[in-house]
């Protein structure tokens, strides 16, 4: 995660320059009881997607001891690419010193992001393609995120994540194998949760872009639009089903689940649904109040938290769901070992 | 819009609720299952489905399925 964290206080002070006059002032507390969250990461200006996950991958293969030159393929999963081409990940070959006998790919993905990386690996690494492979998921939402948008900036954070899929296991340590998958997409939601202006469909121009230059990002890579109340609602409808869809699939009860590993979108929102499906509280990991919103990170940096935490034993099983931008919505489950 | 398919589609987002629950006259905030998260609910819904924002004071001045129909209609005309 970026060093710089910003406080609810923060936000605010720079809120103040946009506020209109008949609006009522907002306090620290309201925002925090609006999704959990305390403070949340941002990226240096400089700074990429790629970037924050050179550097988380670079802490894994240090802490785990994972050499380098035996990684046989690398997928970056991020909504925040550094071009239209060439692909991040081919950069991140050279940024990292991987093998150029290593394929790369971007996945173009967000909130759904890390369980797409984890199926595309599962399935390469299944089909005996590759032994191995890097999945590295990042995201820097503030870049586009206006500061007259509050409650965006109290949601969403910069972060990177990066995780090692093998079919052999590591020695000393925990393993985790990945279960089936399920999938979900409707792209009718386009408009409920956008970056616009930063791609080809009306890219930004002068005009677009002058009126974002007293900020310091100036929204050059877009604008981040959400329509808060249909992405609450298609959070709320559609995780319980996914769940459900996955257990199902694996011939599992929510009781054999120990530990609900949902993307991080909003602590709140994540306590009421865990209530609402009758899952005991422990199981369901929150992480929010000090990480927000991290998109495409939010369930590895949740999981290894919560592995910090020793709370993880083999034999144990977590149900991961990541739900949003697409929209789009996906769930697998990890078995300890 | 009619006041039988406002109360199903928020029967629809209850899912705590039996379906028939919900009357014109029910008291919705002192339903057993009632919790901020349900107010939460019902703004979201109103906002996505009839573009009507409604507050969290608006809902404290009226407890009836009925009457919040009611500030949906007129404010939607």
């Amino acid at each position: 995660m970026p060093s710089t964290a910003l406080s609810n206080e923060q936000l605010i002070a720079e809120y103040l320059p946009y506020n209109k006059k008949e609006d009522k002032a907002i306090t620290a507390e309201e925002l925090y009881n609006q999704n959990w969250i305390k403070t949340r990461h941002q990226v240096a200006l400089a700074d990429t997607a790629k970037d924050l996950g050179n550097r988380a991958a670079e802490n894994l293969f240090e802490q785990w001891n994972i050499r380098k030159e035996e990684i046989q393929y690398l997928v970056f999963v991020s909504d925040a690419l550094d071009y239209k081409g060439p692909t991040t990940a081919c950069v991140m070959q050279n940024d990292l010193g991987l093998n150029k006998s290593i394929g790369a790919i971007d996945v173009l993905h967000g909130c759904t992001g890390f369980v797409y990386g984890l199926s595309l690996i599962s399935a390469l690494i299944e089909s005996r393609q590759i032994e191995n492979a890097l999945l590295v998921t990042a995201d820097i939402p503030t870049k586009v995120i206006h500061p007259a948008d509050i409650e965006l900036r109290a949601i969403f954070s910069d972060a990177g994540a990066a995780t090692f899929l093998s079919r052999e296991k590591i020695k000393n340590g925990i393993n985790a194998e990945v279960g089936k998958f399920v999938f979900g997409t409707d792209g009718s939601g386009e408009n409920a949760l956008k970056v616009e202006r930063s791609g080809s469909r009306n890219p930004a121009d002068i005009t677009w872009l002058k009126q974002f230059k007293e900020v310091p990002h100036g929204n050059t890579g877009g604008k981040l639009y959400m329509k808060s109340s249909a992405i609450f609602l298609f959070a709320l409808r559609t995780v319980p089903k996914l769940v459900e869809q996955i257990l199902q699939k694996e011939g599992l009860s929510r009781e054999d689940i120990d530990y609900y590993v949902f993307h991080q979108a909003n602590g709140q929102m994540l306590d009421f649904i865990g209530k609402r499906m009758k899952l005991p509280k422990e199981k369901v990991i929150i992480n929010i109040e000090n990480i927000g919103n991290t998109v495409s990170a939010s369930i590895p940096i949740a999981l290894y938290q919560e592995f910090k935490k020793n709370k993880f034993n083999p034999q144990h099983k977590a149900l991961l769901a990541g739900f949003g931008i697409g929209l789009s919505w996906g769930a697998t489950t990890l078995k300890f070992t | 819009m009619n006041i039988e398919n406002f109360i199903h589609k928020l029967e629809a987002e209850f899912d705590e609720l039996e379906p028939g629950t919900l009357q014109k006259n029910t008291s919705f905030k002192d339903l057993d299952e009632w919790s901020s998260m349900h107010a939460l609910i019902i703004i979201a819904l109103i906002d996505t489905e009839y573009d009507v924002v409604l507050t969290g004071e608006d809902l404290s001045q009226i407890s009836t399925v009925e009457e919040l129909y009611g500030i949906v209609k007129v404010r939607k005309e």
